[in-house]
């Protein structure tokens, strides 16, 4: 743990974790660009780094990025990322009254504590979900392949979870293309040699994080207001402690809604701050709406722990808690880390670096923050027009840089024009990627375990509990996704049965 | 919070389209899917069906096609109710601009697979290189902002010469990651 710890603090590796600091601030803090895009966009510049390295940048894009958003919620009514538009309700607000250097000073400090809170449960859990993995064989990690995938269309397409599902399981069939990995079948490659080795993910990630959202933003006539003044941006820590509560809760909160696939920052802020608006005292929650710092500590701390939320089952079982997280593990994946229960076998060490890396990231992000503020107010004021052609060639390059091939550009074109065509039948995009990246799992573990099934009677299936429990969970979430639609079709439609 | 903020999902976009949208989706899918079907099952199998290639794409593609149909399905009886819930309110959509816009980029990309060179000249004893990736992109990035910026070319001309050289630089020297066009 110690050598985990120095080796995180060499000024090498330091200077590269503030980059990606302050690099994820400024692309949070920028409308219209995500977390997820940021960190697929820079899976590219992070391919020639060392794995250390590597991780550190990545975690550092991580943590600014999601804190950024807060930003321009604040100043200018636009959420940075979609997970900061309850603090846009509430900071805005402050802002309008002048006071939103105190907002963003609190916004800071909540998302501070919230990354505290992340890793520290992140730390107390992955022994005890690793324990509890390393039973798991070929048939668990196929049912836990699929559960990930199902849950991540419930939570993504939250009114029609049946579209979420078609979006996984679209992903699914990309992660079809390519070499069988058991009889090294050709699978849908038609006779194309670049299409043996599959497809790039990496190259989807972008296309569909990246291009698509220029395809669908830049074409747009629309026009930012000035930035509004900032002030002094000092976290006061007295105001913090007295909502030391509602951090605790609100850090629990996005840790767990971090753990489940599909569920991210969004999920995670707006429940925290539907929560919070409940459990406030009476003259608190005359405040939520008008401009609270609860309701601002509530949505932060939330967001922000879900980054340690999203690691335990990346980590622990190999499947990303949300598309930022995939974004991760790709990278990961480029430096031949194999994440999964295994991990501490295959990698000793590595999982006290990523927690070192995180914690050394939060405090950076702390500092970075209110350094950036201000700097990211003028950036503000460039206009979409500007600021989104700029992110096309990064695009290319990303794209490129992982195997130097011209046909992963071309793949990331055409996943940038699917991400656009499900945009506008509003299918969510962050399934595929998970459909993608788990495809070859299941695929590989439900034959080996079909093999071992074979000649084997139906109850012997069901004797292996863990995965029966595993099964009935999946059967649950289709059910509960079913009546959720069937609900609301009623609702949207006035449709009656 | 207000009904426009409420939150229904991690992505806020993502569920019901118009019913028309809804079953052309449904269409292509069950199309897509049986399509899949019919080339998993031709798959050559080396072992038992338990571990066939096909298993899973099949598997998955039959409830691909499954789940289409419901969403056809669903599609059609709000057709018939008169239903037009779905529209994307918030953001008007521009087809037209969207089109333009990639079929510039598709034209931009089949320039860096066909055309590859590169010039090296020695500056205060570092070799520098600049090669297609450069030449192309200043000249798509300056199209691209004259279009969507709408200012004058020689500030389009500029934004994209700055930024490029300092991008490619970036990935040349600091990464040392060869970029498109390369010869």
């Amino acid at each position: 743990m110690l050598d985990s710890i120095i080796q995180a603090l060499t000024p090498y590796i330091l200077f590269v974790t503030l980059s990606g600091v302050s690099l994820g601030i400024v692309w949070g803090a920028l409308p219209g660009l995500s977390t997820t895009m940021a960190m697929a966009l820079l899976i590219g510049l992070s391919a020639s780094m060392d794995q250390n390295t590597a991780i550190s940048f990545m975690l550092g894009v991580y943590t600014g990025s999601v804190f950024g958003g807060a930003i321009s919620a604040v100043l200018i009514n636009i959420p940075g990322t979609p997970d900061a538009v309850p603090t846009m309700i509430e900071g805005h607000q402050l802002a309008r009254r002048g006071e939103g250097g105190r907002a963003l000073g609190m916004a800071i400090g909540a998302s501070f504590i919230g990354n505290w809170v992340g890793i520290v449960l992140l730390v107390g859990f992955i022994p005890l979900i690793l324990a509890f993995a390393l039973h798991f064989r070929s048939w668990e990690m196929f049912l836990l392949a699929v559960i990930g995938i199902t849950v991540s269309g419930s939570m993504s397409a939250g009114s029609l979870p049946l579209k979420g599902w078609i979006a996984g399981w679209i992903g699914l069939l990309v992660a079809f293309v390519g070499i069988d990995p058991i009889h090294g079948v050709p699978r849908f490659t038609f006779g194309t040699l670049e299409l043996m080795d599959g497809i790039n993910y990496v190259a989807v990630l972008i296309g569909l994080f990246g291009l698509a959202e220029v395809l669908r933003v830049l074409p747009q006539r629309e026009h930012y207001s000035i930035p509004a003044e900032v002030g002094r941006v000092i976290p006061s820590f007295n105001m913090l402690a007295r909502y030391s509560r509602t951090a605790v809760r609100s850090g629990i909160i996005g840790t767990i809604i971090g753990a489940i696939p599909g569920a991210g920052a969004n999920v995670a802020s707006f429940l925290s701050y539907d929560i919070g608006r409940r459990r406030a005292k009476p003259e608190e929650r005359a405040k939520w709406g008008k401009g609270s710092y609860e309701a601002i500590v509530s949505a932060e701390v939330a967001n922000n722990a879900n980054i340690g939320g999203s690691m335990l089952p990346l980590l622990a079982l190999g499947i990303p808690g949300n598309a930022a997280a995939a974004a991760l593990l790709a990278a990961l994946t480029l430096k031949n880390i194999v994440v999964g229960p295994t991990i501490e076998i295959d990698h000793p060490g590595l999982i006290y670096f990523i927690y070192a890396a995180l914690v050394v990231a939060n405090i950076l992000m702390y500092g970075a923050a209110i350094a950036l503020i201000k700097p990211c107010v003028k950036l503000f004021s460039l206009p979409r027009g500007l600021l989104l052609p700029l992110i096309i060639p990064i695009c290319v390059i990303g794209a490129y840089a992982v195997r130097l091939s011209m046909f992963d550009v071309w793949v990331m074109f055409a996943a940038g024009i699917a991400g656009y065509i499900l945009h506008t039948f509003r299918f969510p995009t962050a399934p595929v990627v998970l459909g993608v990246i788990l495809g070859p799992l299941a695929d590989e573990n439900l034959r080996r375990a079909m093999l071992l099934f074979e000649d084997k009677s139906f109850g012997f299936v069901l004797s292996q509990y863990f995965g029966t429990f595993l099964l009935i969970a999946l059967a649950v979430i289709f059910a509960e996704g079913f009546i959720r639609a069937r609900r609301n079709r009623n609702s949207v439609g006035g449709v009656s049965d | 919070m207000t009904n426009e903020n409420k939150f229904s999902g991690e992505d806020e976009n993502a569920g019901f389209a118009t019913p028309i949208q809804d079953m052309i989706a449904a269409a292509f899918l069950v199309a897509l899917s049986l399509w899949v079907m019919i080339e998993s099952v031709q798959l050559s199998n080396p072992g038992t069906l338990s571990t066939t290639p096909g298993l899973l794409p099949f598997l998955t593609a039959g409830s691909l096609c499954v789940m289409a149909l419901i969403l056809g399905y669903m599609a059609i009886r709000r057709r018939a109710t008169g239903d037009s819930a779905g529209a994307d309110e918030k953001e008007k959509p521009e087809h037209l601009r969207t089109i333009l816009l990639a079929g510039f980029i598709g034209a931009y990309l089949l320039c860096l697979q066909f055309l590859k060179f590169e010039y090296s000249a020695v500056l205060a004893g570092m070799e520098l290189s600049y090669g297609a990736f450069e030449v192309l992109t200043i000249l798509f990035l300056t199209f691209i902002l004259a279009v969507f910026w709408g200012k004058a070319i020689w500030m389009c001309l500029t934004v994209s010469v700055v930024w490029i050289t300092l991008l490619a630089g970036a990935f040349r020297y600091v990464f040392v990651i060869p970029l498109p066009g390369s010869v």
